[in-house]
């Protein structure tokens, strides 16, 4: 029974960090230079520094109980604080020290705020910035791969008899394979919920059902082979 | 052709090519990994080698453009590696005693091999990535991931044996440093060394110095428990250190066009 838990918190994990990854306004190395939308790192960096902070709570929230709906959500607000943070810091310097106006480069109008974005876009780039529904798609974005990472962890510490410390890095490990997978289907950037890359989300859920079930194998391997 | 041979001369090693570095790292770091009884400086070898392979490799696949950055497949190759390389180490628990217990390293290759090879699978026919030496790149990455945590596991706990591993490597948090300083010196290399005159044995010399910065850290570890292992690890691997921090810097003076010297690092003109 144990074995079949565990192998259903990976790959939910699993899958719900690749939601979550789809959803996370990236923009790459052209977002360095304020000429794409999102936060101007690889996809895989933003997601797994998400990530992390999620472990970070969730490990700290499990030592003291073993109900998987706080360990879950404490792991989901710990990646929302960091997702949201990182944003916020870098539209403070794109508005206020390089002087550009948040605005997404794949639609005209906000879809959620209703802000027009045509006439605050220079010319001959693909927007710059966090605009609001990016923004909002990131801090949902944290909250599903943070709750997948922190399912992972709670399925490994319960139910493989993980030690802390190797829990952490293992769903450090199986998060990354997961996140990597997902951001060679979007190619590196994406705007959001909003952005047509988004469409094909469908191949990456059966690519990380896929991968995350190689992980599990391994970690039931572990669990049973090495006496935990 | 004629500055080609002189870059080689200068250098004083050409690099093998890639399917014979490829042979030669994956039996120097098995057989290392496999006899937990050599001394450290000696696994150091196999852990270096292995990570010059995987850059290698990062090399070959990124060459085609990922459009996720280089250092995401590093980081691939380390999770799936490390995961699959905790897999092959528990395996001691089936074969306490005996020639089986050495089995543990070569079971845990093969998981590792066999589910880097369905990602590359799941990546050319699901994620529909049009890269021809995906599968195999797959593959031969994740291998020397596990390869890279499995060599260095041995190196500061003696053994790759999961009880050992467990409470020296893992619970003491170094398997953090193992993790990130060989996915650096996996993915580090091309992304630094990247562009139209990128040359391949640049790049491999930038991966054995950031091999040897891992293994000079797992050494200063080491030297409290083993003084004299210990020792003798961290003094190979600042030899190797640098004689390749020396060549690179001066195969990147020579083949720039013109540099600039801030004056922070002494660069040997």
């Amino acid at each position: 029974m144990d074995l079949i838990i565990l192998f259903i918190c990976i790959v939910a994990g699993g899958i719900l960090t690749s939601l979550g990854v789809h959803m996370m306004p990236v923009g790459g190395a052209p977002a360095a230079m304020g000429t794409a939308t999102g936060i101007a790192t690889g996809v895989t960096m933003i997601s797994t520094g998400a990530a992390m902070t999620g472990l970070f709570t969730a490990s700290t929230v499990e030592t003291m109980t073993s109900n998987i709906w706080l360990v879950v959500l404490s792991g989901a607000v710990g990646s929302m604080l960091m997702m949201a943070f990182t944003m916020l810091g870098g539209n403070i310097i794109y508005t206020l020290a390089a002087g550009i106006v948040p605005v997404s480069g794949r639609v005209d109008v906000d879809p959620i705020t209703k802000r027009p974005f045509l006439p605050f876009k220079t010319p001959q780039t693909d927007g710059h910035g966090t605009p609001d529904v990016s923004y909002i798609s990131g801090v949902i974005g944290a909250f599903l791969g943070g709750s997948g990472g922190a399912l992972i962890y709670y399925g490994l510490v319960n139910y493989a008899d993980f030690s802390a410390p190797l829990a952490g890095i293992s769903a450090m490990g199986i998060f990354l394979t997961n996140a990597v997978l997902s951001a060679y289907n979007i190619g590196g950037t994406i705007e959001g919920f909003h952005d047509p890359k988004f469409k094909l989300l469908p191949r990456a859920l059966k690519a990380c059902f896929i991968g995350s079930l190689i992980c599990a194998v391994f970690a039931s391997l572990i669990s049973y082979a090495g006496g935990l | 052709m004629d500055a080609e041979g002189k870059v080689k001369e200068k250098i004083g090693f050409g690099w093998p090519d890639q399917r014979n570095l490829m042979i030669i790292a994956l039996v120097v770091s098995v057989i290392t990994a496999v006899a937990t009884e050599l001394p450290p400086a000696i696994k150091a070898v196999g852990l270096i080698l292995a990570i010059a392979w995987g850059a290698d490799v990062v090399r070959t696949i990124t060459h085609y453009g990922i459009g996720t950055g280089v250092p995401s497949i590093g980081m691939l190759a380390l999770g799936m590696g490390m995961v699959g390389a905790f897999a092959g180490m528990s395996m001691s628990g089936f074969f306490a005693t005996g020639v089986g217990s050495y089995a543990g390293v070569l079971i845990g290759v093969a998981l590792v091999a066999i589910g880097g090879l369905i990602y590359g699978l799941v990546a050319v026919k699901i994620i529909k990535m049009d890269i021809p030496v995906m599968v195999r790149g797959m593959m031969e990455l994740t291998t020397a991931g596990a390869l890279v945590v499995i060599n260095a596991s041995s190196m500061l706990a003696g053994t790759w044996h999961i009880d050992a591993v467990l409470g020296s490597v893992v619970a003491s948090g170094w398997i953090a440093v193992i993790f990130i300083l060989s996915a650096m010196g996996m993915l580090h290399p091309y992304n630094a060394c990247l562009g139209p005159d990128e040359r391949r044995g640049r790049t491999l010399t930038l991966s054995v110095e950031i091999g040897t910065i891992l293994c000079m850290l797992l050494g200063i570890n080491l030297v409290f428990a083993d003084p004299v292992n210990g020792s003798l690890l961290i003094l190979v691997s600042a030899i190797i250190w640098i004689a390749s921090y020396v060549s690179f810097v001066k195969a990147c003076m020579r083949e720039a066009y013109e540099t600039v010297g801030t004056g922070l690092i002494k660069t040997l003109g």
